[in-house]
């Protein structure tokens, strides 16, 4: 390994800024003629620029409204409950003890639902904090265990005030959580048009857990509605996403069943991920050579077909 | 600056107030690490949201919050993806993931940009834990020399000498596989 050699990061670094001169342009041009993994890295950090870009709210990840979430700072020995509503919303309680965790200690990790494995890990993980402030921050743990800000135990949601305490995960990585439909409750009548409409809000602020709601008051209510029949897709893709490939399957299945549609391919794709997914191989290559002959031409057809070669090649 | 000293004082409505204020950039910055279709994906932003907690009374304000936070968030996504690295069909499942959830991928540059990410990726998998974050400052978060060195507290050749072998691990990981550089539409 050649490790003397010089790449010209400040280079670069100019360069990105729009501050490379001409001889240095020079200079760059004739390393980057040579040098794959500075041309590489050029084109990558433009890749993860874009991606950093991209938009990407809290909600995205815990379907929960920041703005107005408080930040719950339990004390050690209380438990913490939350309403068992339509949808159990783990996250919420996790991103709301999130800030809590470490003033309280472990009880509040085994309340956030962490296992003590993980809460383990937190404490002694060089990895996750930088190393020269590790000591202190343990300390500031201790000595924030005192701290015993409001409790009140959430009011239960009207639709179903059962309570029950969120319990430590038994293993340190938690298998998928399969999202599960459930039917939303007594609800003023509204058009499967709003319906769908309230769904990709839903979908856009991060909250799965209201789009599973609507997508199965739609399915309800509208089945035969084209509403019902787009979101049928939109919520195979986002269980697919979410490391639900049986969940996924069947609204992939559902969707194709109701005939040809304008997101057959999106769907057909994802039906045959989603069998890849769940060890069917014989039935995904079935599903990829459907794809790739209804449209050999889309920019799937060339996935499709390296995944047949591959499955030939076994 | 202010916030985030009244959090390293334990002020808890400033640290959820921080907290809120640098979460979207957390969570890109670690999705950017991990890839969107990472199955980890949630717990690590957790992950580092509480890394960042653990870490608030430290902040002395010699920095920026959110460099102080990204570092965490860097730190965390790397380790994350050290330990969740299982099988090839993770590999693959992450690239799928990627694609489906592109908003209209345009098939030739969105895949190779992909395959160039998702390389990038499996290198930090392998590289020793200095070198994977300085590889990633450098190249996901596009920071110079200087912001690394800056934001992590390693001396400035510290960090040349880290990207250096770094780069090199990258190039051989391309050289081990003629085909890659047509692949990844890596043009001069």
């Amino acid at each position: 390994m050649r490790v003397v050699d010089l790449h010209p990061e400040d280079l670069l670094d100019k360069e990105a800024q729009g501050a490379l001169e001409a001889g240095d342009r020079a200079r760059l041009e004739a390393h980057l003629q040579h040098c794959a993994a500075c041309r590489l890295e050029r084109q990558l950090r433009a890749d993860f620029a874009e991606e950093l870009e991209a938009e990407m709210p809290l909600e995205r990840v815990v379907g929960l409204g920041v703005e107005q979430a408080p930040i719950v700072v339990p004390s050690a020995r209380q438990s913490l409950v939350v309403p068992r509503g339509p949808r159990r919303r783990r996250h919420r309680a996790v991103w709301l003890l999130a800030a809590a965790v470490l003033l309280v200690g472990g009880a509040a990790a085994a309340a956030m639902g962490l296992s003590e494995t993980r809460w383990a890990a937190f404490r002694g993980a060089p990895a996750a904090v930088p190393a020269v402030i590790a000591p202190a921050a343990a300390t500031h743990a201790k000595t924030h265990g005192v701290v015993t800000p409001r409790v009140n135990p959430p009011e239960p949601e009207p639709i179903a005030p059962t309570v029950e305490p969120i319990v430590p995960e038994a293993t340190t990585t938690p298998p998928p959580r399969p999202m599960q439909l459930s039917p939303v409750a007594a609800a003023p009548v509204v058009g499967p048009a709003e319906l769908f409409d309230q769904a990709s809000d839903a979908r856009r602020r991060g909250d799965y857990a209201r789009v599973m709601d609507l997508d199965g008051e739609l399915e309800h209510r509208y089945p035969t509605s084209r509403e019902a029949q787009v979101s049928r897709q939109i919520v195979g893709r986002l269980l697919l996403d979410r490391g639900d490939p049986t969940g996924a399957l069947s609204r992939f299945d559902s969707y194709l069943a109701a005939g040809a549609g304008d997101l057959a391919e999106e769907a057909m794709v994802g039906r045959a991920t989603a069998l890849d997914r769940l060890g069917r191989s014989d039935d995904a290559t079935r599903a990829w050579s459907a794809v790739a002959a209804a449209f050999p031409d889309s920019p799937y057809a060339a996935r499709a077909r390296a995944r047949l070669e591959s499955s030939n090649g076994r | 600056m202010a916030l985030a000293r009244a959090a390293a004082q334990g002020d808890s409505a400033a640290t959820g107030q921080l907290l809120r204020v640098l979460a979207p950039r957390l969570g890109r910055v670690v999705r950017a690490v991990l890839g969107g279709g990472h199955p980890d994906l949630d717990d690590a932003i957790q992950q580092s949201l509480i890394g960042l907690v653990q870490a608030l009374p430290a902040f002395r304000g010699d920095c920026e919050p959110l460099g102080y936070a990204t570092i965490i968030a860097v730190r965390t996504a790397v380790a994350t993806r050290k330990r969740s690295r299982t099988d090839q069909s993770r590999r693959e499942d992450g690239i799928e993931a990627d694609l489906m959830e592109g908003h209209q991928p345009s098939p030739g540059e969105e895949a190779a940009a992909t395959r160039r990410k998702e390389l990038l990726r499996d290198l930090l998998d392998d590289l020793p834990n200095e070198q994977a974050e300085a590889l990633a400052m450098r190249v996901v978060l596009g920071w110079s020399i200087k912001e690394i060195a800056s934001h992590s507290g390693a001396p400035l050749n510290t960090v040349r000498s880290r990207l250096r072998l770094a780069k090199e691990a990258l190039k051989c990981r391309i050289e081990e596989d003629p085909g890659l550089v047509e692949a990844l539409g890596m043009v001069t």
